[in-house]
């Protein structure tokens, strides 16, 4: 540093570089925070005001304001960090300025030139971000990219060099050199070395509103998911499977506790937790038995299913209320380009591997993560549920506009987009299972949570004596909104056994009546486990033939609550928050939870059916007649005008047994015919 | 020898360099926003997949691939006559 008359000077300058920096990148975040909301038509503000304006009186928490403050501590930090470099990086140019209005030049084109490679680097890295604009220009290419980092490292590394001294100098330069060489060499492939060889690893792989017609196995021959149909041709595939309830919380509840929600308490997304088992028989168990037990999931806002469930660890971006907002104001070049490193875990561990911020979100991170956590000599249960072919579709990357599937219909036309995606991700994740060893001796189960339904004309049911208007909708959209659409019932369920990596169980396809609950039951048989005296399970163990299928098995479904603002086909946020925020609260932990006093009472609105061969039998709380459907051919009858011959009688009274005593369930005294039949 | 550069050729050189910087990123910027205007439509569900790329960002095509974009007419949504966007319209999904 200089010491003399003109070194003071430039002490002094430096000071105030750095602050006139600061506010300069203040004033940069401002201009984009602005410009995003031009472009997309609704700001920030307007955003929180449609959570705020729900009149929820514990919409803040100290969890919630310390996540949020959290957040903006370390963006702040990180652009003083930023600004920093700039200053730096402007010292060896202030040495070369003749006045103080050059310095000032310098200055604001280095500022400039760090803004243009930053924004030119998100539009390249990150084509859909809002603030992208750069995407199509030349500065986002590479050359221009590396040639303009190469120029400011170089300032920075001079302005460096100047401040400290040569030893020092180098010491950072070797330190940041064993840092970045040791990150590289960290990133080997271990391999699986099983100690105990009686224990199986057990995957159930989650395939977020993943719809049977449109794979291979259902007919589908647009090949949009070959990864997924090539699993699937070499698995025990259950057709129509049914999920308890089209939501992911209360179908991965389901499914873990092998029990229906009625059973097991979680009727909602977001449940009270008090008012939920959190009883899971398979992961105590396995805990027992030595496993590492481990749930992964790529987006966390309606399912918080975490390590009080019993799980030893826990995948994916943080869960809380605060993950609604992060994700909604994130879209800044600063952050999207530090979130896929690793230091990105601690500083946006709301945004890390979070689907939920897709344009960020790379798949094959969060499968690195998943497979990184898992025991390399432990037998693992992994259950992992990937959310990308759920709404909103967004993607980091833009996808190949096909005219061939575009139909008129955007959800439809982005979800079998987004189909393919997710197929990558799958195909990756199970050829790196193998790789590492993890399927050398391996029970895998493929599923959906729930389907989506998209109004596609070749779903709607029909009914050929109704005349005129009905006022029964038999269409909707989404899932878990209509339990007599079909498509948002029926899910994916496939089970592969796999020795020395290659699946050993011979494909067939069984045709029954199956749901969700009966993977439990199924993997307690399989690894001879036991349940204590005072557990049972709701569902059966899955046949391995279609000889052995129960023909009299009966399976039950329920709707979530109505909620208007994502019945449509172009869901708004704000209407969606606005409708529904006054339903939850924000406990001390950070989490929204449905108020239990409304949960009560939305049970009362739930619509439930039963499944019995071809047909389903429906009851809906605002509808008053029962409502039979046949599945195969599609049509839906009301039944006291139903002639034929579906044995509806028998379905009912199953559907009377199993809802029996829960809240608002059969006001209209349906159950009584069942009786009446019997008498008549 | 060391050529001495005029201090006020400097300051010229530099302002050109500002003023580039602020057009690289300005120019795109706008011309961006003026597109987002072209393609707005005033009721949502009647919009093209072009709008939906310019104001969500998410989709469907790069300017490398814009057919999506030049021919946005070919690519319009259909209106879903059911849609409940009214939050105080209070029937529920199973009714009309």
């Amino acid at each position: 540093m200089s010491h003399d008359s003109m070194g003071k000077n430039t002490t002094v300058s430096m000071k105030r570089t750095l602050w006139r920096t600061i506010a300069l990148l203040i004033l940069f975040i401002i201009l984009l925070i602005n410009y995003r909301q031009l472009i997309q038509g609704q700001s920030l503000f307007s955003f929180i005001a449609a959570i705020s304006s729900a009149k929820s009186d514990t919409s803040l928490s100290t969890g919630l304001l310390w996540d949020l403050v959290y957040f903006f501590v370390v963006l702040l930090v990180l652009h003083l960090i930023w600004a920093i470099i700039i200053t730096l990086s402007c010292k060896p140019l202030f040495h070369l300025a003749a006045n103080e209005n050059i310095k000032t030049q310098y200055w604001l084109s280095v500022v400039l030139m760090h803004i243009t490679l930053l924004l030119a680097a998100n539009a390249y890295f990150y084509p859909t971000s809002l603030v992208g604009f750069l995407r199509a220009t030349p500065f986002s290419e590479p050359y221009f990219l590396i040639g303009l980092s190469l120029l400011l490292m170089g300032l920075f590394l001079l302005g460096l060099y100047q401040l400290m001294t040569k030893m020092s100098f180098m010491l950072f330069c070797l330190s940041a050199t064993v840092i970045v060489a040791g990150y590289l060499s960290s990133e080997r492939t271990p391999h699986f070395i099983a100690i105990n060889k009686q224990s199986p690893n057990v995957i159930i792989i989650g395939i977020d509103a993943l719809r049977p017609d449109h794979l291979a196995y259902r007919g589908a021959s647009n090949n949009l998911a070959p990864q997924l149909d090539h699993f699937l041709s070499q698995a025990i595939v259950y057709d129509k499977t049914y999920t308890p309830m089209g939501r992911t919380y209360v179908a991965w509840m389901s499914l873990l506790t092998g029990q229906y929600p009625k059973t097991h308490g979680a009727r909602f997304n977001l449940a009270p937790p008090e008012l939920v088992t959190k009883n899971m028989p398979l992961i105590r168990e396995l805990n027992q038995r030595g496993y590492q037990t481990t749930y992964a999931m790529d987006e966390r806002r309606f399912n918080h299913i975490d390590k009080t469930y019993g799980f030893n660890q826990i995948i994916g971006p943080q869960a809380g209320a605060a993950d609604t907002i992060i994700t909604n104001i994130s879209d800044l070049p600063l952050i999207n380009l530090l979130i896929n490193t690793p230091i990105s875990k601690t500083l946006f561990p709301y945004l890390y591997i979070n689907r939920a911020y897709g344009k960020a979100y790379v798949p094959s991170h969060f499968n690195r993560d998943v497979l990184a956590s898992l025991s390399m000599d432990r037998p693992n249960l992994l259950a992992v549920h990937f959310c990308m072919l759920h709404w909103p579709y967004t993607s980091k990357d833009f996808v190949t506009p096909d005219p061939v599937l575009w139909q008129g219909n955007y959800n439809h036309f982005l979800y079998q987009q987004l189909i393919k995606q997710v197929d990558n991700q799958f195909g990756q994740f199970i050829n790196n299972l193998n790789q590492q060893g993890l399927l050398n001796d391996a029970i895998v189960f493929l599923i959906s949570d729930h389907g989506d339904s998209f109004k596609l004309d070749k779903d709607l049911l029909q009914n050929e004596r109704v005349e005129g208007k009905t006022s029964l909708a038999v269409s909707a959209w989404g899932h878990a909104t209509n339990v007599i659409v079909q498509e948002q019932n029926e899910v994916v369920m496939a089970y592969s056994r796999f020795k020395k990596g290659k699946p050993v169980s011979e494909h067939v396809k069984i045709e029954g009546t199956f749901s969700l609950v009966d993977i439990m039951p199924t993997l307690f048989n399989e690894l001879d486990l036991e349940l204590s005296n005072d557990e049972n399970f709701d569902g059966k163990i899955l046949p391995l033939t279609n000889e052995l299928v129960d023909r009299t098995r009966m399976v039950f479904v329920e709707s979530s609550r109505p909620v208007n603002s994502i019945n449509t086909s172009f869901i708004d946020e704000k209407k969606v928050l606005s409708e529904t925020a006054a339903t939850y609260e924000v406990r001390e932990s950070g989490r929204a939870v449905m108020k239990p006093a409304i949960y009560f009472n939305l049970i009362e609105e739930k619509q439930r059916a039963v499944y019995f061969k071809a047909w389903q039998l429906a009851m809906l709380p605002n509808y008053d007649e029962l409502v039979l459907v046949n599945t195969t051919n599609k049509q839906w009858h009301n039944l006291t005008n139903y002639q034929g011959d579906a044995p509806w009688q028998k379905m009912l009274s199953a559907l009377c047994e199993h809802n029996r005593g829960d809240i608002g369930f059969d006001h209209l005294d349906k159950c009584n015919l069942v009786h009446q039949s019997i008498e008549n | 020898m060391v050529i001495k550069i005029s201090p006020f050729f400097i300051q010229w050189l530099l302002t050109i360099l500002i003023l580039l910087l602020l057009t690289i990123n300005i120019v795109p910027a706008w011309h961006n926003y003026q597109e987002k205007i072209a393609l707005t439509s005033e009721i949502t569900s009647e919009s093209s997949l072009a709008e939906h790329y310019i104001s969500r960002g998410g989709w469907p095509a790069s300017k490398d691939n814009n057919s999506a974009i030049v021919h946005y007419q070919q690519y319009l949504i259909k209106t879903d006559k059911t849609d409940k966007t009214d939050k105080t319209d209070k029937r529920l999904p199973t009714q009309q």
